[in-house]
């Protein structure tokens, strides 16, 4: 899966969870605390949504509870995917 | 088939069994207990009870755990398994008395939020005594917005229309009743309740306490503040008066959380039997009716918005004002 599919995966799992049709910037850029007011839960939801549709589509995808608690941006999450995915492919 | 956490709750199986047993040989229910160690003969679980069913679960989510990492670490908890009945179609419902916030976070990773809902929220029937109105938000989002307030609004009318109000009355909670009143939330959350049918305007505590409206709404801490105090007025109220108030066992029995694509029942962590038999009952009735409600008043919601906001804001102030004149003049 190439970044800009893990983008715009990421950015639709962000717009379900914050109820928004689009998001209120640069999506990479968002903020998820200051920008998108989300909590921990809507960040867990979040990245549970994205893991579960790769999965779907035969990806082996774990976030760390560590990893996923640093996350601050849309693009720390979608570079924390692609390195994930990296990471299988190498295997 | 209810899907029941049987690990949830301060008394855990010790109550849960029972209730299940009750539920299936005195209601006729179907009842699926989830959860561990549930073939221990100590626990008392009749073999071969038509209707009550175990399903295995491999842990529970502590009731102190931070309850978002706590669910995800824990995938075959009681309640995300019992959740996952409900996502599967295999349970119309499911009723926990666990941690509220695990109850939550397994219902939105496992059964996953309506579309449109930014946090589904917790929907509590006040006692017939004091008013008997589904109070909406009872706690389950802290902060909220105008827009999140008026798709609560919508699910509780939603809610209230399931349980048998033709056409339910919706009361915005504030510190007065006349437009204008309150908080910055309150006050912009008013204009866009304005379109949402059934909509009367503010209403003060009294009103509520009154039966002035069928759904409450408000935010989720001002929810739960107003549930624990009608709670806490209930018991010390007169022997007379609490029985009245409080001891209606065949109420709710359970707060129900609006907004996923099934039907969730929160029960109090001290529940007893004979709540958790009642909570039962609740999901039951509501099966799968209540998110297909739900769903068909959150999408028509958009069509009546827009052309409906400024006739409907106008009907408000005349029966805002009007409210206002026959309280002075009582």
């Amino acid at each position: 899966m190439t970044t800009p599919d893990v983008l715009d995966l990421v950015v639709r799992h962000v717009q379900t969870v914050m109820a928004l049709d689009e998001l209120p910037g640069a999506p990479r850029e968002l903020r998820f605390d200051e920008d998108l007011a989300a909590d921990s839960l809507d960040l867990v939801e979040l990245v549970e949504g994205v893991e579960g549709e790769l999965r779907t589509a035969g990806h082996q995808v774990h976030l760390s509870d560590d990893a996923l608690r640093g996350l601050t941006t849309v693009g720390e999450a979608v570079d924390a995917v692609e390195a994930a995915l990296a990471k299988e492919r190498a295997t | 088939m209810i899907a029941l956490d049987a690990t949830g709750g301060d008394h855990g199986p010790s109550v849960t069994v029972a209730a299940a047993r009750t539920a299936v040989r005195d209601h006729g229910l179907r009842v699926a207990l989830v959860g561990p160690g549930l073939d221990d003969p100590a626990l008392g679980i009749p073999a071969g009870l038509d209707g009550l069913t175990t399903v295995p679960a491999s842990s529970t989510v502590p009731m102190e755990a931070e309850a978002a990492l706590g669910v995800r670490d824990a995938p075959y908890a009681s309640v995300r398994v019992a959740a996952r009945l409900v996502a599967d179609g295999r349970a119309e419902a499911l009723v926990s008395a666990g941690h509220t916030g695990a109850t939550l976070a397994a219902a939105l990773l496992d059964i996953r939020r309506l579309h449109g809902v930014r946090r589904p929220v917790l929907a509590a029937t006040l006692p017939p005594a004091l008013g008997g109105a589904v109070l909406v938000d009872a706690g389950a989002a802290p902060d909220t917005t105008p827009e999140a307030l008026t798709a609560s609004a919508r699910m509780g009318a939603a809610y209230a229309r399931v349980r048998g109000h033709a056409e339910p009355t919706l009361g915005l909670l504030n510190v007065g009743a006349e437009r204008g009143k309150g908080s910055a939330l309150v006050r912009e959350a008013f204009e866009g309740l304005a379109a949402v049918p059934g909509f009367v305007g503010n209403v003060e505590p009294g009103d509520v306490l009154a039966g002035a409206v069928d759904v409450v709404v408000t935010d989720g801490f001002t929810g739960n503040i107003v549930l624990k105090t009608v709670e806490a007025l209930a018991r010390r109220l007169t022997s007379t008066v609490s029985a009245a108030a409080g001891a209606d066992r065949d109420g709710p029995g359970a707060a129900v959380l609006l907004g996923v694509g099934g039907t969730v029942c929160v029960a109090h962590g001290a529940a007893r039997e004979a709540e958790i038999v009642a909570a039962l009952r609740t999901a039951a009735a509501l099966g799968r009716d209540l998110p297909a409600a739900l769903g068909r008043a959150l999408d028509g919601a958009a069509a009546v918005d827009g052309a409906a906001a400024g006739d409907a804001a106008a009907a408000v102030d005349a029966a805002a004002g009007a409210d206002a004149r026959d309280r002075a003049h009582r």
